[in-house]
């Protein structure tokens, strides 16, 4: 185990150690198993291979307090993917976190944040570990109006090689108005860094060829991003978001501006059923004229571009639940511009605790 | 043209806070002349009740006297006249108490009547320092909550005193059978409790409508918390610089979820047109600490509020059953004494 890691470990135990904490944790767990139908498992452009998968999923929660200035939270996701015909896929993810947050004087908390998820397939090295840093000074000087500066560090670790591990800062400011009760709007604009291992490179087109140029200086991305958000509570649970992104790279083929549109909306209805949708639609546009099979991520899923879920759940009893999930995808390929399809079914059990 | 302009916002901004702080002032004074007419129907009903106890002492020596000489076998002529001299005095007196219980039941309903605005300017006014206490300087805060809690102690007091049946199992008073207790006394005791057990399962219907829709609200937002978990552990969004995560709501794909679980405090403060009951004071405290809290980051969660709302309505259901059981037993005592 690596220096980070140990500090990782330690922050977790530190953070989640009853004796630490003089007052009880409050634990929140959920176990969610389901069966689904992928008709495009490899995330294939052109065939497609469908198969049927189980999955299972872990959630462990907790909140502390301590001298009702101090507050935490800690959060572990375990989840188990496994294919009935194509092993390979089979894979385990981890994602956990904690924060801890302190109230200040003059309406004013300090929060910091610390993630870490890893992906590992077991009959191969895809897959990849992620972890970020996130402190954030947050500001309510009035009823209803909340602004928080916040950072972010992160960093990316591909298993299958170093070409595309990244590190990426963010420094940004967030305000959140209540307009009236259950109407809440949020702005958020942020300008980020990203640093990757490799050497950026540019195109050089000659009559019939076109070279590749290393340029002698790692890739480095520029990030702005402006979000608005607006969450409402009325007859159902609606939560909108609209952003703009912008992408500015010293490496030729990685600078675009990509518009996003997202909608969850979660509706009651009779017979002890509930109905969640959501939908992403992106809109990818990349500055430079692209050259064909030009690789961008290692990973297939990791460039989701546009997706609708229907979820349709039922309780069963007060902490279980059965669903139906839909979801229909069309997300970039590890290919720049080039995009598949899939649509995925799946049945699950849901129990908490 | 621009200063003019600029003086016109000036103007209209002063003509809107001087509109607000007549609002203010009105509403203030209002509270203030309400609580001089309160105080001078309380004194006047004070000193009308003194007067009946002492009229009451009177006729008891009266009624005392004429019970003595109606015990004389043979009465005299002399015994005869001061017989008929106590039953003259007795109808006298009987007839002054009976006009002062008019009188008192009269000033009783004016005063009942303004204790009912107050109760209701008091609640206005405790909503509105609550929200002010919400998000204020630590010191200020303070103060505003004790201003709070100042109010909620005298809008019981007006409570009790809106409610006669209130006023006396509600402040604690101790209502038990005594050996001189006539059946009509024990049927009043009874009658007595069970108006309160009333206002009690009022306030526990009221109640149990909130926590309903709080569950329904927490289960929306779970079921929004498990779709947002699902999609980013199994499909991976946002991984990267160019779509990370929000930095504050953690496990949101998009980053554009709130946590589900942790409502702003306004959006879990009761609101104001579902919650005309008020808890009693300690479990008022209570609610009040875990759904206002002092920053978002201290927000009670919904499970959290529910979960007192329970605990709440337990006690409440437990105090009405013990005293369901107390109202029947002065109601059998009634009976067997009438027997």
């Amino acid at each position: 185990m690596n220096c980070r890691n140990t500090l990782i470990l330690l922050f977790f135990l530190g953070i989640v150690h009853p004796a630490a904490w003089s007052q009880t944790w409050r634990w929140q767990s959920r176990f969610d198993i389901s069966l689904l139908s992928d008709d495009n498992v490899f995330e294939s452009l052109t065939g497609s291979s469908s198969d049927q998968a189980g999955r299972l999923l872990l959630r462990l929660s907790a909140k502390g307090t301590q001298l009702r200035r101090v507050n935490a939270t800690a959060q572990y996701l375990g989840g188990f993917e496994g294919y009935t015909r194509f092993s390979e896929e089979n894979r385990m993810i981890h994602d956990a976190s904690a924060a801890c947050s302190v109230r200040l004087g003059g309406n004013f908390s300090a929060r910091i944040g610390l993630g870490g998820k890893s992906k590992t397939f077991f009959q191969s090295t895809r897959g990849y570990r992620y972890w970020t840093l996130t402190p954030s000074v947050i500001w309510a000087p009035v009823r209803g109006v909340r602004t928080s500066l916040f950072a972010s560090f992160a960093g990316m670790d591909w298993l299958a090689g170093r070409y595309f591990d990244t590190t990426h800062q963010r420094i940004g400011l967030t305000l959140s108005l209540e307009v009236r009760p259950g109407f809440t709007v949020e702005l958020r604009s942020s300008l980020g860094e990203g640093a990757y291992q490799r050497n950026a490179f540019t195109s050089v087109e000659t009559d019939s060829t076109i070279d590749w140029m290393d340029l002698g200086v790692t890739q480095k991305d520029n990030l702005r991003e402006v979000t608005v958000s607006m969450e409402w509570y009325g007859w159902a649970l609606v939560q909108v978001n609209g952003m703009f992104q912008q992408i500015k790279s010293n490496s030729y083929g990685y600078a675009y501006t990509q518009p996003e549109f997202s909608a969850t909306v979660v509706k009651p209805i009779p017979w002890k059923l509930s109905l969640a949708l959501r939908a992403v639609i992106r809109w990818k546009r990349y500055t430079d004229s692209l050259r064909p099979l030009f690789q961008i991520r290692p990973d297939t899923e990791n460039e989701e571009s546009s997706y609708v879920v229907a979820d349709l759940s039922r309780d069963i009893s007060r902490t279980a639940s059965c669903r139906i999930r839909l979801g229909w995808y069309r997300n970039e390929s590890p290919f720049r511009n080039l995009f598949y399809e899939k649509q995925v079914v799946s049945l699950g059990l849901t129990q908490r605790f | 043209m621009k200063h003019l302009q600029h003086m016109s916002r000036m103007a209209v901004c002063a003509l809107v806070l001087w509109t607000a702080g007549f609002v203010v002032h009105a509403q203030t004074a209002d509270l203030a002349s309400l609580e001089s007419e309160f105080q001078t129907l309380q004194t006047k009903l004070d000193s009308l009740q003194w007067e009946r106890v002492r009229l009451s002492g009177e006729a008891d020596i009266v009624a005392r006297r004429i019970a003595v000489l109606r015990d004389r076998d043979p009465l005299s002529n002399s015994d005869h006249r001061q017989l008929e001299k106590a039953l003259r005095e007795s109808q006298r007196l009987t007839n002054q108490v009976s006009s002062l219980d008019h009188q008192i039941l009269q000033i009783s309903d004016e005063r009942n009547a303004i204790a009912q605005r107050l109760i209701v300017f008091a609640q206005v006014e405790i909503t509105r320092l609550l929200a002010a206490a919400d998000l204020d300087t630590t010191s200020k805060r303070q103060d505003l909550l004790v201003s709070v809690d100042a109010l909620l102690d005298q809008k019981q007091q007006w409570e009790s005193i809106g409610s006669d049946s209130r006023v006396r199992v509600g402040n604690g008073l101790v209502i038990e059978a005594r050996q001189e207790d006539t059946p009509r006394q024990l049927q009043l005791k009874s009658d007595l409790l069970s108006d309160r057990i009333e206002t009690i399962r009022q306030e526990i219907r009221q109640a149990a409508q909130r926590v309903k829709a709080l569950r329904e609200e927490h289960k929306i937002r779970q079921q929004m918390t498990e779709l947002a978990e699902d999609l980013d552990l199994f499909n991976e969004d946002e991984e990267i610089l160019d779509r990370q995560r929000n930095t504050e709501t953690k496990s949101q794909p998009g980053g554009t979820y709130r946590n589900a679980d942790n409502r702003t405090p306004e959006m879990l403060w009761l609101n104001p047109s579902q919650s005309a009951w008020t808890p009693d004071a300690v479990e008022r405290s209570q609610i009040r600490q875990s759904v206002l809290p002092r920053q978002p980051e201290e927000a009670a969660t919904l499970e959290e509020t529910i979960a007192r709302w329970d605990a709440y309505l337990a006690r409440m259901q437990s105090l009405a059953d013990s005293l369901d059981v107390r109202a029947g037993w002065f109601r059998s005592q009634a009976e067997s004494r009438k027997q």
